[in-house]
């Protein structure tokens, strides 16, 4: 295992992750097996240094940014390393975290993958597998570059949760490297608290549902109870057409109203996703990022997009005319919209969607380069079915107030990512607070303040409000038994309690 | 002010992959799409009906799936579609699609533009456009790049040349081929859609255009491919994957004075 000295500007990127915090380290591992991991865990607690693990950095809450001691980044164990067939006919691969969801597609869709390394049982079951069609992994963070250990661990989810589900739900067995030989069902006390209401995408703090996987609790846990060094994925058959159209509303009122009608229909889409009048202004403003496309005509204010995946071209056809109808009924036109029903334009569309959340981005390198001390303000509150009305209420209402605040994201779920843009450091600390308000709200209605992304570092006062002392308390003690001397990725989720004295 | 557009329904190639055994494509599962050069020329013709008026006739030769690509061409804009399809017509080279093309074009008549796209992306060849023009003794350029203006009797228009362009001005009627800087093709609406479910296709064989076996498919040929195989690549590529800047640099520093010895 090569250990590398960080000294200086240099390794910089490693330092923060999308999210824009930064951290600073010592040290920097490039892992390339589990015998090296060992090493590095072994490295820090010799030295009673603090590790940190990293994926692809893609994150938007500060999980994988450093608090010191030493990074240990996946990026390179990216191999797949075998697959499995079970009774039903399902198809699983075993795969390194480092792999990253856009290099595992390219191996789906090309079906070419050296596996010279491969015991002989599976290869005899990968040619079957080669020959038996397209599957896809279903998971689908829209940031492709993200790696399978990342996604894990936040239990990334998506646009196309909306049918499928998170992450967790595709994944069927886990390895990790512990650092205790505590077990799930062994932990004391038994965790009592009170969690979202049914139907709630929730990512924020540990995974207390009952669960008879012991791997359970380690999806979502931000690496923060074990390190991920294997996964093995479920995988799906490709559906054999997909059909996706973002309409566009002349306003907010016509085009939530769509989406409700749209949730009744008995064909369910895959995706269903809302942009709000500043999400599209600010992409006109970022023209250059979704080039391909026309340029949107100017009454075009708010945009919903959906997507609808089977075998049968008639089933869907039926479902997207029938959104047509319902599009028309909440005031909108068919002409006001762009169809696809080929990859390359459903591709067009997705990347309009993913450019949402670059432009923020863009935007707010603009503003760091002013104040570094500004990072980004995305909100990713889910709420109940049906209250998600009270949450726009507030967020319009702050925009009356003088806010720049862009709502856009997964409104299937009643889960949209809000985002505050402000250009000075008091503004930012009084947005911050504003936030607050606001997943006090949620947390009110019985939502969580984290639906997909996680808490990190940025979040935990969420976390706070969310389960409260007892919560966290009882989160405290769940990482304490799995990482006693508190050696992974510290600051996520909770803080270490300040030892007396110390 | 009138337009015809011919298409082609071609693999999409960013989904075929070479078969490593036999060298040949693998067309298996992969979807068909209207060849994405003409879906400017579409575009265009579109365009200029909505500003002059008339109508847009979209045309194609190919066996009967080809219905799937005209009528997502009506779903961009185009009024009218014709498909010739005939056994007979298949196995035709550059020669003889242009031949049989231009026969169809004659028989719909009235038109003050054709339009082609730059080059099919599955044979690359670019000459059917320019065989079409002249089967039909018209003026045609190619590489269009921008219209530049379009009056009663003329259009102008900036070809792409290698250093810049070439603005030209040719008498209508007249056959563009259009290359991509031309502008940015919209996707359908589900309006659109609806009305490429709804409109009429007609069908059109040999006997239709009053053409002779021998002029047309591959008796109408005068070439043949005579085989076709993926060049061998002599030269050979490292990866380097996975490094940080300075590791790739230091590497390929190390490797081109190895390299050079
Ligand atoms: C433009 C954009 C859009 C996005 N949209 C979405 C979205 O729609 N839905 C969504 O869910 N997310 C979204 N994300 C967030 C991000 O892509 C996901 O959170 C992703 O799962 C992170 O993967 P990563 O490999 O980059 O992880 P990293 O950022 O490297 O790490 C994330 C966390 O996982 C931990 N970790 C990583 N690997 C391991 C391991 N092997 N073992 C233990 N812990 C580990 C890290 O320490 C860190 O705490 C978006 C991000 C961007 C930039």
């Amino acid at each position: 295992m090569e250990i590398i000295k960080i000294s200086g500007n240099e390794l910089a990127e490693y330092l923060h992750d999308e999210s824009r915090l930064s951290g600073n380290a010592e040290y920097l591992v490039f892992a390339k097996s589990e015998a090296d991991i060992q090493d590095a865990v072994e490295f820090c607690l010799r030295r009673d240094i603090c590790l940190t693990i990293q994926g692809s950095r893609t994150g938007i809450t500060g999980g994988s940014v450093p608090a010191g001691g030493l990074i240990l980044n996946l990026e390179r164990m990216n191999k797949i390393l075998g697959i499995r067939r079970d009774e039903a006919g399902s198809y699983f691969l075993r795969c390194e975290p480092g792999l990253k969801l856009a290099e595992l597609r390219e191996i789906l869709f090309s079906r070419q993958y050296d596996i010279s390394d491969w015991t002989a049982a599976a290869k005899i079951i990968w040619q079957e597998f080669i020959n038996s069609g397209k599957y896809i992994f279903p998971p689908d963070p829209t940031e492709t570059s993200a790696s399978l250990g990342g996604m894990a661990s936040c239990n990334a989810s998506g646009a196309r949760s909306y049918k499928y589900g998170a992450t967790r739900l595709w994944l069927s067995n886990l390895k990790t490297y512990n650092l205790s030989a505590i077990k799930q069902d062994k932990l004391v006390p038994k965790p009592d608290i009170t969690l979202p209401s049914k139907g709630v995408k929730n990512a924020a703090g540990y995974y207390l549902s009952e669960s008879s996987r012991d791997f359970d609790l380690y999806i979502g846990a931000e690496g923060t109870l074990a390190i991920i060094t294997e996964l093995e994925i479920k995988l799906l058959p490709k559906p054999a057409h997909c059909w996706g159209v973002i309409q566009f509303f002349a306003g907010e009122t016509a085009a939530v109203a769509f989406c409700e009608e749209l949730k009744q229909q008995s064909y369910t889409a895959s995706a269903l996703e809302y942009f709000d009048h500043n999400a599209l202004n600010l992409l006109r403003k970022y023209r250059q990022m979704w080039d391909t496309l026309p340029e949107m005509a100017s009454n075009w204010k708010n945009a919903v997009y959906y997507e609808y995946e089977g075998d049968e071209t008639e089933l869907i056809e039926e479902a997207v005319f029938k959104a047509g109808d319902l599009a028309e009924k909440a005031g909108s036109s068919e002409s006001n919209c762009w169809f696809a029903d080929a990859e390359a334009g459903i591709q067009q569309l997705k990347n309009f969607r993913h450019a949402v959340p670059e432009a923020i981005n863009a935007e707010l390198d603009v503003i760091r380069q002013k104040d570094d001390r500004i990072s980004k303000i995305s909100t990713d509150l889910a709420v109940p079915a049906g209250y998600l009305h009270k949450m726009l209420r507030l967020y319009r209402q702050a925009e009356q107030d003088g806010w720049q605040v862009i709502a856009f994201g997964h409104i299937g779920n009643d889960h949209l990512h809000t985002n505050i843009l402000v250009s000075d450091y008091q503004k930012w600390l009084s947005a911050k607070k504003l936030v607050i308000e606001w997943a006090k709200a949620a947390i009110a209605a019985g939502g969580s303040v984290s639906g997909e992304h996680g808490i990190g570092k940025i979040k935990r006062d969420l976390l706070q409000l969310m389960y409260g002392e007892k919560g966290i308390a009882c989160f405290r003690s769940i990482k304490q038994q799995f990482d006693p001397d508190w050696i992974l990725n510290r600051g996520n989720i909770i803080e270490r309690e300040p030892v007396p004295g110390d | 002010m009138n337009s015809i557009v011919c298409i082609k329904q071609v693999p999409d190639t960013t989904e075929i992959r070479i078969d490593p055994v036999t060298n040949t494509l693998i067309r298996e599962g992969v979807e068909s799409i209207i060849n994405p050069f003409d879906l400017y020329a579409i575009e265009e013709a579109v365009r200029i009906k909505e500003k002059f008026g008339g109508k847009v006739t979209a045309l194609s030769m190919g066996p009967p799936q080809v219905e799937k690509a005209l009528r997502d061409a009506v779903a961009l804009g185009v009024d009218e579609i014709i498909l010739l399809s005939d056994r007979k017509f298949a196995g035709a080279d550059s020669w003889a699609t242009s031949h049989t093309l231009s026969e169809a074009i004659k028989k719909i008549g009235e038109y003050d533009l054709i339009f082609f796209g730059q080059q099919a992306i599955d044979g690359d060849t670019g000459q059917v456009g320019p065989g079409v023009s002249a089967f039909l003794e018209l003026p045609q350029v190619c590489f269009v790049k921008e219209i530049v203006e379009i009056s009663e009797n003329s259009v102008t228009v900036k070809r792409l040349m290698e250093e810049g362009f070439d603005v030209i001005q040719a008498p209508l009627p007249t056959v563009l081929s259009v290359v991509k800087d031309l502008n940015t093709p919209r996707l359908p609406s589900l309006r659109g859609k609806r009305l490429a479910k709804n409109t009429q296709l007609t069908v059109w064989n040999a006997d239709d255009l009053g053409l002779d076996e021998k002029e047309i498919g591959l008796n109408g040929s005068p070439t043949q491919v005579v085989k076709i195989f993926s060049p061998k690549l002599d030269k050979e590529v490292e990866k380097l994957e996975g490094l940080t800047s300075e590791e790739a640099a230091e590497r390929i520093y190390h490797r081109l004075k190895e390299l050079g010895k």
